[in-house]
């Protein structure tokens, strides 16, 4: 276990290293001259150059690289070219909006999709299942922005049928004032949850169905369960590393109706913050914003595998196969 | 406990996997279930316990009573019920209390995730209220009984060796002290050694504790040793029934004759040090296309 | 009691390219008898019809606009009502059925080139190469796909490139990571090995015995991603890095009229069930193949937009 963890460790340094490379250099070497882009298309030479040389991108590409990473290394992700505010306070705010909504979205879509999973799995009449394939299928299929768009109509505070949650935005004290925050992200954390437990249903269904037949749950059974109770018990338990290695990568999907939920609920979180500075084309703040999901993703990614190992435990011994 | 099982028939598809099937085990006494692979022995071994997989249907009955040889089979729970008529709930309260089982490979049967003790102790806590030290007490005594060394408690089965494992099956099994154990080809998955050993202490624990075995298996060198009546199937029929060293000294049927001399061969060349399957495929053809029952075992 | 398992070798054969081309039109066939199939093939089959006829024909011209009638209710004349320029919004969301099925075609090539190739190289019989790649699949798998379109987006702009690059490296990253397991089987099988003896090149391999045996598979994940190409061109364009405003799309429809959702609610029913629907018919599509086909793709890529 412990050489397991040192290996996926180095691995982890090796991608956060690799990506922000990547992010770095792809956001310099495509076409377009990054600081006349940054200044707009009305600006004079003299402003692009002023810029250039703010940002210090008259440097070599590798002195701009090092420059980057030994702020990065500080925890100094530079200064925002439109507003000026330093960035790394910048992602702070805004990952206190983003992290919690991630966290509630989850929960409701495993509060939802998990008994709807064993429920689906657990019927034995066809026509039953057909119903619960329908569901996930649907579930699926709905666009992140429109099942915010409905629920805003049905539940939205001002707009909708049932004055329930406030609508738009995150209330003016932020955390200050907790039950306000929260209370303003329901709808979104609501829409979230619902788009990806059709997934975390699809999951359940499909592990719970490949242990059914298995001798784990003839065994569960053979000592005093009803089939129902092994398979809640024991399937699920079996189930377990496979569940959450797919939740994490669900979880990495999940990032674009998360932002797309940001910005229908005019919520100030990261993904809101990413789409504004990418239409500044404010550089510093995109470079660090970029690099803070990625590596956000990747330590998701490293606990993910990490999990596995804990619940699969003929995984940890001694053989070093996955990864 | 005693089982009477009479007409019955399973249904897997539009393959009739068991057929008219008719047997008796009465309290206290180890019968063997012989045959080949596929020929539907195991499914009347899950028939009995409740654990058909969900698209097989079955007939007839199977009723467990106490034909009075029972010394403390008197608390009535778990006698007069039909297996195929009951509901669920009676059959898991049945089972892992009064009816255990022994699967063949306990590999693929044992749960990951549970260690040999928590295994153990799993029918326990279904069926028992105890304190938790009660439950580890009464585990790890019935660990000792099958002789598995107490250091390897708090093992997980891949790190157990085959005949190990089969201890902590047998351990599950008989915890609750049961009045009939199946043992579904609890030998098969084992080496030479191993299965000897494992016969004789599943025949030691079973003739101690007064209960009931049902053994399945297609090897009759081992069926000499665990029982002393048996049946004979074949093609989910019952061809035969009888002594089982009658059977084995002069089997009328052609087909327990090719089962016999299977084990005969088995035995001279080396105590079935050969892979068990591999004779067996010449010797008993012909029953391949039930293949249903080939998938589950 | 061994659990039935699928081995993902099976059906590994050398060659019958032509043979899947002929298993997949006998799916697609008998998947008209099943009401999923015929619903998901009749409402893919009307996609593919109205983009065709949008090209040209739509009730209104696309840029009638009409200040006095922006967001006006149904009419003879607008069947499903106007937007907030007084544009018909039936004849945009025909419009937009085109610059979809365009999207969703041109990420599932560029998904496949960019899957075969690192499947190519995954297989290759350097060592280095191969685990480099495998690591390096395994690393970026884990990167959402709208984070390359912002990206993409920062030099570019919006644009219907960003959509089909983003989508296009993505699915082809899960692609290869879903296919790998089966693509070594395959090339360590015996009858590659002893190809390989009898002096075959790595490409001929590649193509006469890898790809041929990796078609189900492939199929059917690439089927599964169309819906969600679908979805992401809806959600980066509404973010402002996919299809650029004035070019229809669903997306576009979906995003202009849930802006002004406070004042028009039931404007935005329209564009986000035709999504919905043509979704749910791609998802069902993908699924009757997996079931027919029993193949190991997985869903695990999902893009939630």
């Amino acid at each position: 276990m412990a050489r397991f963890i040192m290996r996926r460790v180095a691995l982890l340094v090796v991608a956060v290293a690799a990506m922000s490379g990547i992010v770095f250099v792809m956001l310099r070497i495509l076409p377009g001259d990054v600081a006349s882009a940054m200044a707009g298309v009305h600006a004079s030479p003299g402003r692009v150059g002023a810029l250039r040389r703010q940002f210090g991108l008259d440097q070599p590409l590798a002195t701009q690289y090092v420059d980057w990473m030994t702020g990065l290394m500080c925890g100094d992700f530079g200064l925002s070219v439109t507003t000026g505010r330093s960035v790394s306070a910048l992602v702070g705010a805004r990952a206190s909006v983003t992290l919690p909504l991630i966290a509630i979205g989850l929960a409701v879509a495993l509060a939802i999709g998990l008994p709807l999973g064993c429920a689906a799995a657990l019927s034995r009449s066809p026509r039953r299942r057909g119903v619960y394939q329908a569901i996930a299928i649907v579930g699926g299929s709905v666009p992140a922005l429109w099942a915010g768009a409905l629920f805003m109509i049905l539940l939205g505070r001002g707009v909708g049928l049932i004055d329930l949650f406030p609508s738009q935005g995150f209330g003016g004290e932020g955390w200050a004032a907790p039950r306000q925050a929260l209370a303003s992200l329901m709808l979104p954390a609501l829409t979230v949850g619902v788009i990806v437990s059709a997934g975390v249903m699809r999951y359940t269904r499909s592990a719970l169905d490949d242990l059914a037949p298995s001798g784990y749950i003839d065994m569960a059974m053979a000592c005093g369960m009803t089939r129902r109770e092994a398979m809640l018990s024991t399937g699920l338990r079996l189930s377990a590393p496979r569940l959450v290695s797919v939740l994490g990568l669900t979880l990495a999907q999940m990032i674009t109706g998360v932002m797309v939920v940001e910005n229908l609920f005019a919520l100030p979180g990261l993904g809101t913050g990413l789409v504004v500075d990418v239409g500044n084309r404010d550089l510093v703040a995109v470079q660090g914003e970029l690099f803070m999901l990625t590596v956000v993703f990747l330590v998701i990614g490293f606990l993910v595998d990490i999990m596995h190992r804990v619940l699969d435990p003929r995984l940890g011994d001694d053989r070093e196969e996955r990864r | 406990m005693s089982v009477d099982i009479s007409r019955l028939r399973v249904d897997i598809g539009r393959t009739a996997v068991v057929d008219d099937v008719t047997m008796h085990i009465g309290a206290g006494e180890r019968v063997g279930l012989v045959g080949a692979s596929g020929s539907g022995k195991s499914m009347i071994a899950r028939a009995m316990l409740g654990l058909l997989p969900l698209d097989a249907r079955a007939s007839g009955h199977i009723r467990y009573g106490d034909d009075g040889a029972g010394d403390d089979g008197s608390d009535g729970s778990g006698l007069g019920v039909d297996a195929l008529a009951c509901g669920e709930e009676t059959m898991a309260d049945l089972r892992g209390r009064y009816v255990s089982t022994v699967f063949q490979d306990p590999a693929t049967t044992l749960s990951p995730v549970l260690t040999a003790l928590q295994q153990v102790t799993l029918p326990l806590r279904r069926h028992y209220r105890m304190t938790r030290g009660e439950y580890a007490e009464r585990g790890m005594a019935t660990l000792q009984r099958v002789g598995l060394d107490p250091m390897l408690a708090d093992h997980l089965p891949h790190q157990l060796s085959g005949g190990q494992r089969q201890r902590v099956a047998i351990a599950t099994a008989i915890v609750t002290s049961p009045r009939l154990l199946i043992a579904d080809e609890p030998t098969t998955a084992l080496d030479a050694i191993a299965q000897r050993e494992i016969v004789d202490l599943l025949v030691g624990l079973v003739d101690e504790s007064g209960a009931a075995m049902l053994f399945i298996t297609h090897d009759f060198s081992v069926l000499a040793r665990a029982t002393r009546r048996c049946y004979v199937m074949r093609s989910g029929r019952m061809v035969e029934a009888g002594d089982t060293s009658s059977l084995l000294g002069a089997p009328q049927c052609k087909y327990t004759r090719h089962l016999v001399d299977a084990a005969e061969r088995l035995t001279l060349h080396g105590a079935g040090a050969t892979a068990p399957g591999a004779d067996r495929a010449d010797d008993v053809g012909n029953t391949r296309n039930e293949g249903a029952d080939d998938a589950r075992n | 009691m061994n659990v039935s398992s699928h081995g993902p070798n099976r059906g590994a054969l050398p060659g019958g390219g032509s043979r899947m081309f002929s298993r997949l039109r006998r799916s697609v066939v008998r998947m008209c008898s099943g009401a999923r199939g015929i619903f998901s093939l009749a409402v893919i089959g009307c996609w593919i019809v109205v983009a065709v006829v949008s090209r040209f024909w739509t009730p209104q011209t696309l840029y009638g606009t009409d200040g006095y009638h922006a967001w006006s209710a149904p009419s003879p004349d607008h069947w499903l009502g106007r937007d907030g320029t007084g544009a018909d919004m039936l004849s945009w969301l025909m419009a937009g059925s085109w610059t979809d099925l365009v999207i969703v075609v041109l990420t599932i090539v560029l998904a496949a080139l960019i899957g075969i190739a690192l499947i190519a190289a995954m297989v290759s019989r350097a060592r280095g190469v191969s685990g480099v790649v495998t690591v390096a699949v395994d690393a970026l798998i884990s990167i959402p796909t709208v984070l390359i379109a912002l990206v993409l987006a920062v030099p570019f702009g919006a644009s219907i490139a960003v959509v089909i690059v983003a989508c296009g490296v993505g699915y082809g990253l899960n692609l290869a990571r879903i296919a790998r397991p089966e693509a070594v089987l395959i090339a360590r099988s015996d009858f590659v090995e002893s190809a390989v003896s009898c002096g075959a090149s790595q490409a001929y391999i590649l193509i006469r015995h890898i790809l041929p045996n990796l078609m189900s598979t492939m199929l059917v994940q690439l089927s599964l991603s169309a819906g969600t190409v679908v979805l992401a061109e809806s959600g980066l364009t509404y973010l402002g890095i996919g299809v650029p405003s004035g070019v229809p799309s669903w997306g576009r429809s979906l995003a202009t009229s849930v802006r002004f959702i406070a004042i028009h609610p039931m404007t935005v029913v329209w564009p986000g069930l035709v999504v919905t629907l043509v979704v749910v018919a791609l998802n069902m599509f993908g699924d009757l193949l997996r079931d027919r086909w029993d193949t190991g793709a997985t869903r695990d890529e999902e893009d939630e937009s």
